[in-house]
């Protein structure tokens, strides 16, 4: 059973229905009982970072997220809040990566939008991305390029599409969105 | 690097997809969620469904067919037409739909731009907008092109990402249908004026028609309905013409 952490920062319901297609078992919750029932945990997210971090501490949910020893697997924004400190809203993130997620300034535009390719990172942590090929990304903030990260994209500067360690996952793009080749890694990763 | 999106336009009205030209004289060309699920297979990198009912008679969007989409599409999809208020988004991007079209409802009340964009964030709100010319002057059109405002397009857009719209979905009107091509010059002086990523649409005919539209202007994505519907062009023909031209594309 794959837990979807309802925490008021959007897109539960596209990560629910690529689950659905994949046949994989899911509950969505916001409490902490989440943890006990699921062998694996999705942090979705789209919205604000301060606002996100606020949900989590006010459901009580970060101490779990925190000991945790089943998979977790945060998107776009439930990635960047893994990071230490966030540029947007200036808030402390849940620390499990030290690193910081940043306004990417360098592209073209304000929101990078659209299928990037990912392509293979400095860590050598065996990861379920299927690199030189493109995943659908959507933000505007960015976690830097750090010894974590199993997956580099471009945005007029390298950053961090994916990034493991040990039981956590993060991937800025959305695999629930990318077609087959983002549920693949939805699949490969909680099987 | 970020890959050009190629995407297809389905006009639902009354649960069919259809297509007209200069926004009149709609044709029946299909079942929507067949559409959608061939466009998918075939590499589509995004699906924009308007409800052009809807704005017009005021009726609300059919929730069924987005759930359904929802439930089917691996890929991001839009839905517009008819969404007035904070709750009709609400019920729409709570049926799956990952973006929505502002079109008429934000013209008249912009404050709808930045309650969603707060709601759900900037890459939900969508600003479409429909271009129409006199005397030289491109200007706003609302109501589904029907009733024309004198607000200058280039002006609305720079409110609308002020506002907080995530992408400006730009139809040239006179194109619209036309298959003479994009509308080049308004789209190089839009991409000018904002920073928000940026959709062309109205007047595709052709894959020449989109190589000149990334070749000779910044926007990231290029959309068409009638073309792909009436399989004058089938998008992985495109695809392969574009990519062939070296132009960034997601290949399948």
């Amino acid at each position: 059973m794959i837990g979807i952490l309802n925490y008021g920062a959007g897109n539960v319901k596209s990560v629910s229905n690529a689950l659905q297609r994949l046949g994989l078992e899911f509950t969505v919750d916001d409490s902490p009982l989440i943890f006990k029932k699921s062998s694996g945990i999705i942090i979705p997210g789209v919205g604000s970072a301060k606002q996100a971090m606020a949900q989590l501490e006010e459901k009580d949910l970060i101490k779990d997220l925190l000991s945790y020893q089943g998979k977790i697997m945060g998107i776009c924004l439930g990635m960047q809040i893994m990071g230490e400190w966030l540029e947007e809203g200036n808030v402390q993130g849940l620390g499990i990566f030290k690193t910081r997620v940043q306004r990417l300034k360098k592209g073209p535009r304000q929101i990078h939008t659209g299928w990037n390719e990912v392509r293979q990172g400095l860590s050598p942590a065996e990861t379920f991305i299927p690199f030189g090929n493109c995943q659908y990304f959507v933000h505007g903030y960015a976690m830097e390029v750090n010894p974590y990260t199993v997956g580099i994209a471009t945005y007029g500067e390298d950053f961090s599409a994916a990034i493991q360690y040990e039981n956590y996952l993060g991937v800025q793009f959305h695999p629930e969105k990318s077609g087959d080749l983002g549920a693949s890694i939805l699949k490969n990763y909680f099987q | 690097m970020l890959k050009k999106r190629i995407i297809a336009c389905l006009d639902v009205q009354d649960g069919r997809v259809v297509k007209g030209t200069n926004f009149i004289h709609l044709k029946d060309l299909g079942n929507p969620i067949e559409l959608a699920m061939k466009y998918q297979d075939q590499g589509v990198d995004e699906l924009v469904f308007l409800d052009i009912k809807a704005s017009p008679s005021k009726s609300k969007t059919n929730l069924k067919w987005v759930e359904e989409m929802g439930r089917k599409l691996s890929i991001p999809f839009t839905v517009g037409g008819g969404i007035s208020s904070l709750e009709d988004a609400t019920k729409v991007i709570e049926a799956g739909a990952d973006k929505l079209s502002l079109n008429t409802a934000a013209f008249r009340t912009p404050s709808l731009i930045s309650e969603v964009k707060t709601k759900f964030g900037k890459q939900a709100v969508i600003l479409a907008i429909d271009g129409y010319y006199e005397h030289h002057e491109f200007r706003v059109a609302i109501q589904g092109g029907k009733m024309k405002t004198s607000k200058p397009v280039l002006d609305w857009a720079k409110e609308g990402e002020d506002f907080g719209a995530g992408e400006i979905l730009l139809t040239s009107m006179s194109h619209d249908g036309t298959q003479a091509g994009f509308d080049l010059k308004a789209l190089v002086k839009l991409s000018e004026k904002v920073s928000i990523p940026i959709i062309a649409s109205g007047g595709a005919g052709s894959p020449s028609d989109f190589l000149e539209l990334f070749q000779n202007t910044a926007v990231e994505a290029g959309l068409a309905a009638g073309i792909f519907h009436r399989n004058e062009v089938s998008i992985p023909t495109l695809k392969e013409f574009l990519i062939s031209n070296n132009i960034p594309i997601r290949s399948c």
